[in-house]
């Protein structure tokens, strides 16, 4: 194993290309890692400016009291004008893959009104750089480990059979399985080792935690070894003396395994699982909604008392509007849309789902997909996501129906006992 | 001299069909073709079924509004969805990334939402399998395969050597090799614009963006062409030609397009839209404040307004102050909102500069942007959408204040409703797709870039045909 390695490092075309291969490494983790620290920027300077601006916001919409400390504020004012912060916040490994976290916004404020108008605001990326992707570990790991192995694998047999020792080799060797073993392995662990060795750099330099690393590593060694074997496999064949034609058949496999077979799972996969558009939603959101201004209050309030029986005693609304019933309907529109929501999760775990089942088959898409479970940036993670903020908007209203059905004012002190979305954020 | 070149050629041709694995590669790459044609074509209808239901829902759902207050309509608002054009079925673009439906409100200025790419699976992130993605990444591809022993194989058995010795010169040859490369794949890009022209006839534009993709697919070809025979040329086995090609290829067509836009964005990231949003609220209430009866801005516009009518108090205008008011709010709002829309744009502006610099390095990434402007799905057809929108949102919304100003009397405002007729009367102009000058910088800095890598590779095999 020792001369095989001496040999191969023997070699400047190798050497440069391993070279390149740490370098792009390098920038790649670099890159996931600014982008990372971009939201966790963006996210801290968020914090910072609600912090600020909420004192700010009672000061504004308050009431005089009897004395200055007695100031107090409508419940329903709070919750038509009041913005709440909601944080995606990336894991720690989020910078291995950055997944959908590129669309998804980091940053996201809601208020009190229906959450289905809002729970779907887009974020203000730049497209082109969306379309292009992400320079991350994981694409790196997926795309150009395999063509490093290609390169690097592709004429084990007819690179002796050029340089005239094959036979001579066939001669030496008691062992044909141990000593082309030993070639492909040593290559492997070549290769693997410039993918592994700056994830270790990284994850000492940031003092990262343990469990995630070797996930990544075995991923990346188990990835980098599946193409070894399969790069040996057609240049070990009995008359894989063709060089070229080996390259050529390993890059059209590449071809298949990285491209032409996942764009097909995708287009099955929307054959089989049809999603409704996002945009019904928001159309039958905004129906609801609006429509419940031109219905009778009793349409809106009897169902909605229905849930809320708590409520159903206070002060009936009489006049020709009431926060009460606003945000009655608010909810009711929530509410009634729940089915289609529903049914849309569950098409979207489903797809999920049969992306897990295809990962056993692509080992493709199982790399992408593991490193993305890692990074916590997979579709499952967004729909978990949505119920974070679902329930900090329950909580929100829950906390704010006191102050809106008995008709009490909230003082500052109230004001200040509002839930927050890190209050309500964890599991 | 015309008619050796061609001999040349065509010999060439004789070679590649006797040696069989070409014409299989040739094969294969077509049924590459059909499954991208198949998978854009699914693709596309699905964007264009979604944005026909949404703009009828919509259109119904304005135009069956009951009696409303002028207010309530303004706040019910309008969704208008992204026109796309047939040409998507070739490069879908920015198609999935950039939302396609935007709702327009009074005081608001909403983004343009719902991308599939939110709610893709990991299969998402492999590169969609499109036609302009076969032309880009796959016809060199297979290109390098067919054709890396092209001159290096002639080198290595002496017929080169003996074709110099028969006096025909080095340009000769390249230009034959060249030709015989070149001339089946742009008959194929020919073929392809040909079957697109006749699907999509009536489609608007259609002549000028599709001739534009053409031009620039058979530009990027023709080098890539070049490129091929020069590498070949050069090297003195074919293991080498190969190699070097194929690094050249991942380095094109794979590392350096995400490497840039990565660069781009790491340099001049982009601000989260919420803080944008607050920043436009903050900037408003340094304005004016309509709520407050003391704001100095509104104390000046109703004194504006009393003194306009000749009358002392709100109560004896002819018109309604509220709407007024509405009027003067919309204005401002507006213009803020405005404001912080091209900042972004500005800071978009700034990634793409960033790009634009070092787009020598990649003519696949050149080839992009003139098929993503071609087809219509590009950063500025996006923005112009956005602009749009936003124009008809202005304007719709600023009728309905109208309305409210003239037709609703000011003692009884609230609780008056408004007959359905000035809905349906209302302006919603649809959404049209620009002219392609809209990506005027980006079209050229491509074709600058697919002229230069014509031109480099060119000037190499003159160079390098003399020798033997």
């Amino acid at each position: 194993m020792k001369h095989e390695l001496t040999l191969l490092l023997k070699q400047r075309s190798i050497i440069s290309l391993l070279f390149l291969s740490l370098l792009l490494t390098g920038f790649s983790l670099f890159n996931g890692w600014q982008n990372i620290s971009h939201i966790h920027a963006q996210i801290n300077e968020a914090t910072r400016a609600e912090n600020l601006r909420k004192p700010d916001f009672f000061e504004h919409h308050s009431h005089e009291g009897p004395s200055d400390s007695d100031k107090t504020m409508d419940a329903g004012e709070l919750g038509y004008y009041l913005f709440h912060n909601i944080y995606h916040a990336p894991g720690e490994w989020s910078f291995i893959a950055l997944g959908n976290r590129l669309v998804i916004p980091s940053v996201q404020r809601i208020r009190l009104l229906g959450l289905q108008g809002q729970l779907y605001d887009g974020e203000s990326h730049h497209p082109e750089y969306v379309m292009l992707g992400s320079f991350d570990y994981a694409f790196l790991l997926v795309f150009f480990a395999p063509l490093l192995c290609i390169a690097l694998m592709h004429d084990l047999k007819a690179s002796e059979q050029q340089a005239q020792r094959l036979l001579f080799l066939h001669s030496q060797v008691k062992e044909p399985l141990y000593f082309w073993g030993k070639r492909v392995l040593s290559r492997w662990l070549l290769i693997t080792l410039t993918f592994a060795l700056p994830v270790l750099v990284f994850a000492g330099l940031y003092k990262l935690s343990l469990a995630p690393l070797l996930r990544v590593l075995a991923i990346t060694a188990l990835y980098i070894f599946f193409w070894a074997v399969l790069c040996a496999a057609v240049s070990l064949r009995k008359r894989a003396l063709n060089a070229n034609f080996n390259a050529m058949l390993l890059t059209s496999i590449w071809l298949m395994l990285c491209v032409v077979l996942p764009n097909l799972s995708q287009l099955w996969l929307h054959y089989r699982y049809p999603v409704q558009d996002g945009s019904q939603i928001a159309l039958q959101h905004r129906q609801w909604v609006h429509g419940a201004w031109d219905l009778p209050k009793e349409d809106t309030l009897r169902p909605f008392y229905a849930l809320y029986p708590q409520w159903k005693d206070t002060p009936p609304v009489t006049g020709r509007f009431h926060w009460k019933w606003y945000f009655a309907f608010q909810h009711m529109a929530d509410v009634k849309l729940q089915p289609q929501i529903v049914e849309r999760e569950h098409t979207l775990m489903q797809r999920d789902r049969a992306t897990g089942l295809l990962a056993w088959v692509l080992p493709t898409v199982w790399v992408q997909r593991n490193l993305e479970e890692i990074a916590q940036s997979n579709v499952t993670h967004l729909l978990a996501h949505r119920k974070r903020i679902e329930r900090f908007h329950t909580a929100l209203r829950h906390a704010a129906y006191p102050f809106l059905f008995e008709e009490k004012p909230l003082t500052e002190q109230d004001f200040q006992h509002l839930p927050t979305f890190e209050s309500t954020g964890s599991d | 001299m015309t008619s050796l070149i061609w001999k040349i050629a065509c010999n060439e041709w004789c070679r590649l069909w006797h040696a069989r694995v070409p014409v299989l590669l040739l094969m294969v790459l077509v049924t590459l073709w059909a499954i991208a044609v198949l998978a854009a074509h699914h693709h596309w209808q699905d964007h264009a079924r979604t944005v026909d239901e949404v703009t009828a829902r919509s259109q119904h759902d304005w135009q069956s509004q009951p009696d409303r207050h002028p207010h309530r309509v303004s706040h019910y608002g309008d969704f208008v969805a992204k026109p796309v054009h047939p040409l998507s079925v070739i490069e879908p673009g920015i198609l999935d990334q950039s939302g396609h439906l935007v709702y327009l409100e009074a005081h608001r200025l909403n983004s343009a939402n719902f991308n599939p790419a939110t709610e893709a699976t990991t299969l998402g992130r492999f590169s969609l399998m499109t036609p302009a993605m076969i032309v880009q990444w796959w016809m060199p591809l297979f290109l390098i395969m067919i054709a890396y022993a092209t001159v290096t194989s002639d080198k290595i058995t002496g017929i080169l050597a003996f074709m110099r010795g028969n006096g025909i010169p080095g340009w000769a040859i390249a230009a034959g090799k060249w030709l015989a490369l070149f001339l089946p794949l742009l008959l194929l890009l020919c073929l392809q614009a040909l079957l697109t022209l006749a699907w999509s006839w009536h489609s608007e534009q259609l002549s000028v963006r599709l001739s534009i993709m053409l031009l620039a697919q058979s530009l990027y070809i023709a080098s890539w062409c070049m490129l091929v025979v020069t590498v070949s040329w050069f090297s003195r086995q074919l293991h080498g030609a190969l190699l070097t090609l194929l690094l050249v290829w991942v380095c094109v067509c794979i590392i350096f397009p995400r490497g840039l836009a990565n660069l781009a964005q790491i340099n001049h990231p982009t601000q989260p839209r919420a803080e944008a949003e607050y920043h436009a609220e903050a900037k408003l209430k340094t304005i004016g404040d309509s709520h407050n009866p003391d704001d100095p801005h509104f104390l000046a516009f109703k004194q504006g307004i009393l003194n306009k009518y000749q009358v002392s108090r709100i109560e004896d205008l002819p018109v309604n102050y509220q709407g007024l008011l509405m009027q003067e709010g919309e204005r401002l709002t507006t213009a803020v909102y405005r404001e912080q829309q091209a900042l972004h744009d500005a800071q978009l502006a700034k990634q793409n500069e960033s790009i634009r610099r070092w787009l020598w390095f990649t003519p696949a990434l050149a080839l992009q942007y003139i098929q993503m402007a071609g087809s219509g799905n590009d950063l500025p057809h996006h923005q112009d959408f956005i602009r749009q929108s936003e124009a008809r949102r202005y304007q719709l919304i600023q009728y309905l204040n109208q309305i409210h100003t003239f037709k609703v009397q000011q003692h009884d405002d609230k609780n008056t409703r408004l007959s359905a007729d000035f809905w349906k009367k209302a302006p919603r102009p649809p959404i049209t797709l620009p002219s392609l000058t809209v990506s005027q910088p980006s079209i050229l800095a491509g074709f600058l870039v697919l002229f230069g890598w014509l031109l480099l590779p060119g000037i190499l095999l003159f160079k390098v045909s003399h020798r033997l």
